[in-house]
Formats: structure tokens, C-alpha cells, sequence
């Protein structure tokens, strides 16, 4: 199953394929950069339930040689993450622009 | 030989002042810290005196040295982990904690890096808080939903500990 992830214009931006998805626990993921097809690296997400909390643990690997996707993430994850945890614990996400 | 060190960035919506109080009150970390009181002395040798909860006095007491203070801005101290005789005598100089406030409008990003470890330091095992690599992630994790919804992340005693 193809994934996509869109920008605010409707446009893909990255895309890639469900490499495995075990509904609330696990989903691993291609991802690729339109611009840069050839790029390709790995997203993995795992889902633990402790006690009455979740641990989410977001691995990106499997980068090719000289990638310029490992810069870009290391900036994006903490950021949406962040923003992700925000967003569920108080309903309101965090406004990041692009200064850091 | 490069020595291994741990880098994590986390975004709060709250101001560099609250997050700051919270980095540096005994009395507040003891509510997000696995219950550890943690009270650092804010200025240039000041002291860092980190006192574990009842049932966690194994940790023993420590005191660190802050070695750089801009108020609201960043933090250095140095950290001596409890180590077990054989990882005491691998251990080069104490360990050094850096957090780096940056606003950003109404909110602030902070900046952890712990350097100076050994490999030891770092768990392999994804179910316990022990690890410098785990154990950071959960106090950062419960700091933020303490500082934006007012609840702290409880880990219970025993929990992955």
C-alpha cells in the first residue's frame, strides 16, 4: 500500500510504500522525496501501551550514501513530535515556523 | 577515540522563564523527575545537588557544578552517574549536561546534549528508564505534559525501572 505526504498546497512532497502495519503497534514506512526518487530511506514507528501512557519511538534509518533526507528529519522530527504531543494532551498543536 | 554523547530536542508552548524554573527547582523536578530533587545553584560554580526519592536511595546523593549560567538561555553542569566498579574505571572526568533555551514566539525549543559518556551509558534494552538514551526522553516527556496540562507522566516504582 502507497503512503503520501502532502503540503499545505496539495502537493506531494513524500511518498513511499506500508512496509508493515500492525494496527496501534506498529507501521513501517518508505519515504522518499519527490525531487530526489532515488533517496530512499526507512521510518519506523512502535507503539508501547505503560500503565495508562503510550511510549511512541520513531526510527528513521536505512539512509543511502551522502543522503540529504538524515539533515532534514534530524530538524523535522523533534519538532513534530513536539507538536504531535501538544496537539493530543491539550487539543491545540504547536505553531513552529522555520526559524530555530 | 570520539566520545559518545546524547542529543535530544523537545518544543514546549510555555515561556523560557517557566521552562527555566522547572530545570532548576528541587521542588518542581521532584513532580516530573522519577521523583529526584534536583536544585541547581544558577550561577557559574554554583552548585547542582540532586537528591533521589524515598525507595530510590540506591542512586545515592550528588552534587555537580554549574560550569556555565545565562539565566533563561543556557545551562552547563556536570553529572557523575552511579556507576557500577567495573564502568568507574573505564569513566574519563565527569559527564556534562548542556540545556539551550531558544523562544520561539510563544514558545520555547530546548536543547539537551549530554557528553562526555561512556557506551555503557547507553541502553540497549528499550524497556527501562536506566539508560541515559531512555531515561531522558521520559523526564523531557513528562516535563512538557506537566508545563502544558498541569499532570506530570507518573512512573510508577518499578515501572521499566
Amino acid at each position: 500500500m502507497k503512503w503520501e505526504h502532502r503540503t499545505e498546497g496539495n502537493e506531494v512532497w513524500i511518498q513511499g510504500k506500508v512496509v508493515d502495519c500492525v494496527p496501534a503497534r506498529r507501521l513501517v514506512l518508505t519515504w522518499v522525496e519527490l525531487e530526489n526518487l532515488k533517496d530512499v530511506s526507512r521510518v519506523t514507528f512502535e507503539i508501547e501501551p505503560i500503565e495508562n501512557m503510550v511510549c511512541l519511538t520513531v526510527t528513521h534509518d536505512k539512509f543511502k550514501a551522502g543522503s540529504k533526507m538524515v539533515g532534514k528529519v534530524s530538524w523535522g522530527w523533534p519538532r513534530v513530535l513536539s507538536s504531535l504531543k501538544s496537539f493530543l494532551e491539550t487539543g491545540k498543536s504547536l505553531n513552529l515556523g522555520c526559524k530555530d | 577515540m570520539k566520545k559518545t554523547e546524547f542529543v535530544y530536542a523537545t518544543y514546549f508552548r510555555i515561556t523560557p522563564e517557566q521552562l527555566r524554573e522547572a530545570l532548576t527547582n528541587g521542588v518542581f523536578s521532584e513532580k516530573y523527575w522519577f521523583g529526584f530533587h534536583i536544585e541547581v545553584e544558577q550561577k557559574a560554580g554554583g552548585a547542582v545537588r540532586i537528591l533521589p526519592p524515598k525507595g530510590m536511595e540506591e542512586h545515592g546523593d550528588h552534587v555537580g557544578k554549574v560550569l556555565v549560567c545565562e539565566p533563561g538561555r543556557k545551562l552547563v553542569y556536570t553529572w557523575k552517574p552511579k556507576d557500577k566498579p567495573e564502568v568507574a574505571k573505564k569513566r574519563d572526568g565527569l559527564s556534562k549536561v548542556t540545556y539551550e533555551l531558544t523562544p520561539m514566539g510563544s514558545q520555547v525549543k530546548l536543547r539537551l546534549i549530554h557528553e562526555n559518556l561512556l557506551p555503557e551509558d547507553i541502553e540497549k534494552d528499550p524497556n527501562t528508564f536506566r539508560g541515559i538514551n531512555t531515561g531522558w526522553p521520559a523526564v523531557l516527556s513528562s516535563l512538557k505534559s506537566l508545563l502544558e496540562t498541569g499532570v506530570a507522566i507518573v512512573f510508577s516504582p518499578g515501572c521499566r525501572g
